[in-house]
């Protein structure tokens, strides 16, 4: 699975900010329970010095008791039991007189902490000490219930628990919004840099603040897209250039010739020049062609997408053609099904479909025949070319699309082909982002098939 | 003799334009940069201008523009290199009453001039001849002495086009361009079998060809003898 960066950032901040909000809360809970305690030992190591001083001064037990009785019976906070050696229970204030305070587990000379719990009353923190009293030796035991101070720490703990997965959530709220800000000019370059094609290239990513990453990315993509931009624009003055270069000569050998032409009776000489006007005029067919393909392939042509009714232009292309077809003793026929409307530039899908019927009437021997389906798909409209003709051997297969690639050299020279008529159409199918497929039984037949999809190719971000 | 301004920066290309041009019976003036253009095209009175794009100096579109400034009538047929439809349309947008991209045919270029310096007479006659061949434009009927002859809209948009153009040669570019609307080499093997189709409706033996291949430029519809 894959999360957007502001998801990740928000994930690792909700996770750190988890873990140190944990550890903060243990700490606190931890440091108030040690602090709790201390003081309640404190306090109770306060009382021990008050009992033990009362045991010391006795003279006897019942004198000792009597003192006992009066200062600690009732005393606020504190619970006292004073235990004879020999298990019985000399001493007891007024709260313990229903319950026994059960004996520590070390008994020592010098005070003792723990903390016992006594049945039904929750635990109770304890100092014990033996001491030797005017009957002899006694366990003093100061007591002190932890009942509120447990109720206090479970409150807090209730507290943490409650407030941190809040903190928590507000914190991670505010991280995901502040990562979504942060990131916003990221988004925002994404789609500027998607609206970006070969004739948009003027176009510049707005760059906010300069100075941070995101303004460094975006400098950085600002260069690119100026690069791109001027070899753009070299490829177009090149293609310019170039057209310019190719097609001076050839104007200066057609008027030459044909002005030499409609002056020369003599007829050799008229055939030489017909001959040398033929060639410019193959010359400048392939100038021609290459300039398209190589216009198509860097994507500088103009892109005009409008709504193209595909089964009228192919209906217009088959119209054209057809005379062309039934001449040479072939059969075309279309099948279609109404409209298909496609996004496309109408002049230039005109030419992939002269292109690929041109193709099959040319490789088609006479009598046979062509068939042209339109046919709309949910996703793109197919238009199949199917012919009769010779067909192409499998190990060319692959290779017919390539430019100035040609199955039966000498052949195809003859009939006027340059080898670059279905790299042509090829080019423009997918500049329109569809593709085309050619299937081919050598003897039987080609069918070759043009997808063209229905929806406006390199729009939004699928490219 | 209608006098033609020719400016193109390519000696060869001009050379042949001048000789070409004089040969048909026009007066031609040359030059060969922009500059030196501007300065004729301003001093001097011409019927027509064939300007060429991409001259050094003050290049063809300049030109055109400046002299349209001047309110400057004169037709003027661009000659560019650059085939894109923005070009053309860059040309035609600043002033320019034609264009033919490089390499053109003469006899295109011959046509095209023909056509802007008679403009008008052709838009009047309703009903054209060729020897016995009447080919009425607004019934769109063609007859041979007399015997219909039965043809397709396509078919008689050809004839009608090569008798428009009669005695002149009618190149495959323009016929793809003006009739099919389409500058499109696909269309040439098509062209060709309507040609052939035409002629078979409309010769008659033993009388003589009336449409003529001219090989390597196009096709041309005669009722006089060969100049």
């Amino acid at each position: 699975m894959s999360l957007s960066i502001r998801w990740k950032l928000t994930v690792w901040y909700g996770g750190v900010l988890a873990v140190v909000l944990a550890g903060f809360s243990a700490a606190v809970f931890l440091v108030m329970r040690y602090q709790g305690l201390a003081r309640i030992d404190e306090g109770l190591n306060e009382e021990l010095g008050d009992v033990l001083y009362e045991i010391k001064r006795a003279g006897d037990s019942t004198s000792l008791l009597q003192w006992l009785e009066r200062r600690f019976s009732q005393h606020e906070g504190f619970d006292f039991q004073i235990t004879a050696a020999t298990g019985e229970r000399f001493f007891a204030s007024a709260r313990l007189s229903s319950t026994v305070l059960p004996l520590p587990s070390t008994q020592t000379h010098s005070p003792w902490y723990e903390t016992l719990p006594v049945a039904s009353q929750g635990r109770w923190r304890t100092v014990n000490v033996q001491v030797e009293g005017p009957g002899g030796l006694l366990t003093v035991q100061v007591a002190r219930s932890l009942t509120a101070f447990d109720h206090e720490m479970s409150e807090l703990l209730v507290t943490f628990c409650l407030t941190g997965p809040l903190t928590l959530l507000v914190a991670i709220s505010g991280g995901y919004f502040l990562a979504r800000r942060a990131l916003r000019p990221v988004q925002h370059m994404t789609r500027t840099a998607n609206q970006i094609s070969a004739d948009q290239l003027h176009k510049r990513i707005k760059v906010d603040n300069p100075g941070d990453e995101l303004g460094a990315l975006g400098q950085t993509l600002n260069h690119m897209i100026e690069r791109l931009e001027r070899s753009f624009t070299e490829i177009r003055l090149f293609t310019a250039d170039a057209s310019h270069e190719l097609r001076t000569p050839l104007t200066a050998i057609r008027t030459e010739a044909e002005v030499a032409l409609g002056k020369l009776p003599d007829k050799e000489h008229q055939q030489i020049l017909g001959s040398i006007l033929e060639e410019c005029d193959r010359l400048a067919h392939l100038t021609d062609q290459l300039l398209t393909l190589s216009r198509e392939d860097a994507g500088v042509s103009k892109q005009v997408w409008e709504p193209v009714d595909l089964a009228a232009l192919v209906r217009g292309v088959v119209e054209t053609m057809r005379l062309l077809a039934e001449t040479k003793g072939l059969r075309i026929g279309l099948k279609e099904q109404g409209p298909v409307s496609i996004p496309g530039d109408a002049a230039r899908l005109r030419q992939v479909f002269y292109n690929v019927i041109d193709n099959a009437i040319k490789y088609t021997p006479e009598g046979g025949s062509i068939e042209v389906r339109v046919e709309p798909r949910s996703q793109a409209a197919y238009v199949v070319v199917k012919d009769t003709g010779i067909g192409i051997p499998p190990e060319h297969l692959g290779r017919v699309f390539d430019r100035f690639y040609r199955v039966d050299k000498a052949r195809s020279r003859d009939q006027g082909g340059t080898g670059l008529g279905l790299t042509i159409a090829r080019s423009i199918v997918v500049a329109h982002g569809g593709r085309m497929e050619l299937e081919s039984n050598p003897g039987q037949g080609t069918t070759c098939t043009v997808i063209l999809p229905r929806n406006p190719p390199f729009q939004g971000n699928s490219n | 003799m209608p006098r033609v301004l020719v400016i193109e920066d390519e000696r060869k290309v001009l050379r042949s334009l001048e000789r070409g041009l004089q040969a048909e019976g026009y007066e031609v003036v040359t030059a060969a940069t922009g500059d030196e253009g501007f300065k004729q095209a301003t001093s001097q009175t011409f019927d027509c201008l064939v300007l060429d794009l991409m001259l050094p100096g003050r290049d063809g579109l300049q030109i055109l523009a400046d002299l349209r400034k001047r309110s400057q009538t004169l037709p003027v047929i661009i000659l560019t290199a650059r085939d894109t439809i923005e070009d053309r349309v860059i040309g035609l947008d600043a002033g320019a009453d034609d264009y033919l991209v490089k390499p053109f045919a003469f006899a295109e270029l011959l046509a095209r001039l023909r056509v802007l310096l008679r403009r008008d007479r052709h838009e009047r006659e309703t009903v054209l001849w060729a020897r016995d061949l009447e080919v009425d434009l607004v019934d769109r009927l063609a007859s041979r002495g007399g015997t219909p002859i039965s043809l397709s809209q396509r078919e008689f948009d050809i004839l009608a086009y090569l008798m428009k153009h009669k005695n002149t040669i009618v190149t495959r570019d323009m016929l793809g361009k003006d009739i099919w609307k389409e500058p499109n080499y696909s269309l040439t093997n098509v062209i060709d079998t309507y040609m052939s189709l035409l002629r078979r409706k409309v010769e008659r033996p033993g009388q003589g060809p009336l449409i003529h291949t001219i090989r390597g430029v196009g096709y041309c519809l005669r009722d006089e003898p060969c100049p």
